[in-house]
């Protein structure tokens, strides 16, 4: 009795320092002692929540937003998976591209913003390729590391016990390198999250970031404060599939 | 033919074989001839010849960085030898050696691969009933599901040898396998591979430091030191062998002492 109590209260512990900063926010603003110009009360923040997606105005955002994560993380993700797995892989790929694709990682994805709407506009194009290009290096340094730095004892006795090519690649190759990929992957989504609130703020007519700008030309404080809780959500959200993969896939590390 | 050496109970010791009347008429499985092989300026083997036979089980013993590992690599395809020639059935070996399956001493399991799976490692078709079947000869029914992480250092050692033995090899290549399992569990595992060993009429080489061991195991031990053939002395005790009798101490002590005694070239 006494360790399952101690138990539920470890499961509690985490969420206490939230809940207590909540409940303080929500008690200053109802006191007054908050203005709702300078920071909305949570419950005002889950009102305008409400409201806005019963106008549609929210799964509009939202639906928009996801759709270019997305886009832009697949087209990104592939890339650099391909590409890490062929340089990891072959030589002469490696010798040809590797050097070349350290260099651009080094050009900070962000900075191409002003090209971006000079080449593309505010349509869905550069915000796509901004995406993509932030999660295309993350991508591609852990699947080439991964690859690359197999245990090759495996990898031998691989070969000594009938392994070669294509299947040498999928029975220990692949497995070997699949830890170092997902935590690409992880981190890629981060990034993808981040590269998309800053490129929806800066020029868009549509999205969860461009949501939050609107607002602040009409000072709605709620909807600021909505948008960026949002993207926290999904944030995590991202963050609990990728973890999830992980323990199927990496099932075999937890035992 | 019959020396003058009594086991520990006093009976006589019959040494009614010699190792050229138990092996002398079978086929010869590998012939290597003056086997050299250098890495870059360093000479770790300087003109090995050995002749194996069929059914032999042949150790390997000298100090570490002798080169007795780097030979049953050799032996195994991963290696290619610098000069000289590695013969199999009378046919130069080139690339891995398919028909040799090599246990390793740190296992190499797939840590992602069930048991079962990781025995069953490079083969194709229907092979899933043989495989649990190997295992139940090494003594680990029971275990096809488990993964490789949770299993102790001997229960390894067991996939290892069911891994090896599923594919039906003609040679039997056991790189020190034991050598960090714990005493007991090691003696467990020497009447193991005895016993795999007589029952499927296998070639074994086993490279191993452990004198001891080679004597216990063994037809016949190759001393190698500074990377020739120092000595190749028959083990012509019965078994399975007494690690107790005066007889086997007198090879164990024989080797040792030419072990301890360095060469003089």
């Amino acid at each position: 009795m006494k360790i399952n109590v101690r138990k539920d209260l470890m499961h509690v512990l985490p969420w206490l320092i939230p809940i207590v900063l909540l409940l303080v926010w929500q008690g200053l603003s109802s006191l007054g002692v908050l203005s709702a110009t300078v920071l909305p009360s949570p419950l005002g923040v889950i009102r305008a929540g409400i409201r806005l997606f019963k106008s549609g105005e929210l799964m509009n955002n939202l639906g928009i937003s996801l759709y270019r994560a997305m886009s832009g993380f697949l087209i990104g993700g592939i890339t650099g998976f391909v590409l890490g797995l062929c340089n990891g892989i072959f030589k002469v790929s490696d010798s040809l591209f590797d050097s070349s694709v350290q260099m651009l990682r080094n050009v900070p994805h962000l900075s191409l913003i002003p090209l971006m709407i000079l080449w593309f506009g505010i349509g869905e194009t550069p915000k796509i390729v901004l995406v993509a290009l932030g999660v295309l290096f993350p991508i591609y340094i852990n699947t080439y590391h991964g690859i690359k730095y197999v245990d090759k004892e495996l990898v031998e006795m691989g070969q000594a016990y009938g392994l070669n090519g294509l299947s040498l690649f999928t029975h220990i190759i692949f497995p070997g390198a699949l830890s170092s990929i997902l935590v690409g992957v992880r981190y890629a989504l981060g990034v993808m999250w981040t590269t998309l609130i800053v490129a929806e703020t800066i020029s868009s007519n549509s999205g969860i970031g461009y949501m939050a700008m609107n607002a602040r030309e009409f000072m709605q404080m709620d909807v600021i404060v909505l948008s960026i809780l949002i993207y926290a959500l999904l944030g995590k959200c991202s963050d609990l599939i990728a973890k999830l993969f992980e323990r199927r896939w990496l099932r075999w590390s937890q035992v | 033919m019959v020396t003058g050496l009594r086991q520990a109970d006093d009976r006589p010791v019959t040494v009614l074989h010699s190792q050229d009347e138990l092996y002398g008429s079978k086929k010869v499985v590998l012939e290597l001839r003056n086997i050299r092989k250098h890495y870059q300026d360093q000479q770790v083997l300087k003109g090995v010849n050995l002749t194996i036979r069929e059914g032999e089980f042949v150790a390997i013993i000298g100090r570490s960085g002798c080169g007795k590992s780097t030979l049953l690599r050799l032996i195994a395809g991963l290696e290619q030898q610098t000069e000289g020639e590695v013969e199999q059935n009378r046919q130069p070996l080139a690339g891995i050696n398919h028909s040799a399956r090599l246990m390793f001493q740190n296992g190499r399991f797939l840590p992602w691969k069930k048991v079962v799976d990781n025995v069953g490692i490079g083969l194709n078709g229907n092979w899933k009933k043989s495989a649990v079947e190997a295992l139940e000869a090494v003594g680990l029914s029971g275990f096809a599901d488990k993964y490789p992480l949770t299993l102790s250092g001997g229960q390894k050692q067991r996939v290892a040898l069911a891994r090896a033995l599923i594919n039906q090899p003609e040679l039997l290549l056991l790189d020190e396998p034991l050598g960090a399992l714990d005493a007991l569990t090691r003696m467990e595992m020497q009447d193991l591979i005895e016993k795999v060993w007589k029952k499927q009429g296998l070639t074994c080489i086993l490279v191993t430091h452990d004198v001891e061991e080679a004597v216990r195991l063994a037809d016949r031990v190759i001393l190698l030191e500074q990377g020739v053939v120092s000595e190749d002395l028959a083990i012509p005790l019965e078994r399975p062998r007494t690690r107790t009798s005066a007889s086997f101490n007198h090879y164990t002590e024989q080797l040792l002492y030419k072990l301890l005694t360095p060469k003089n070239n």
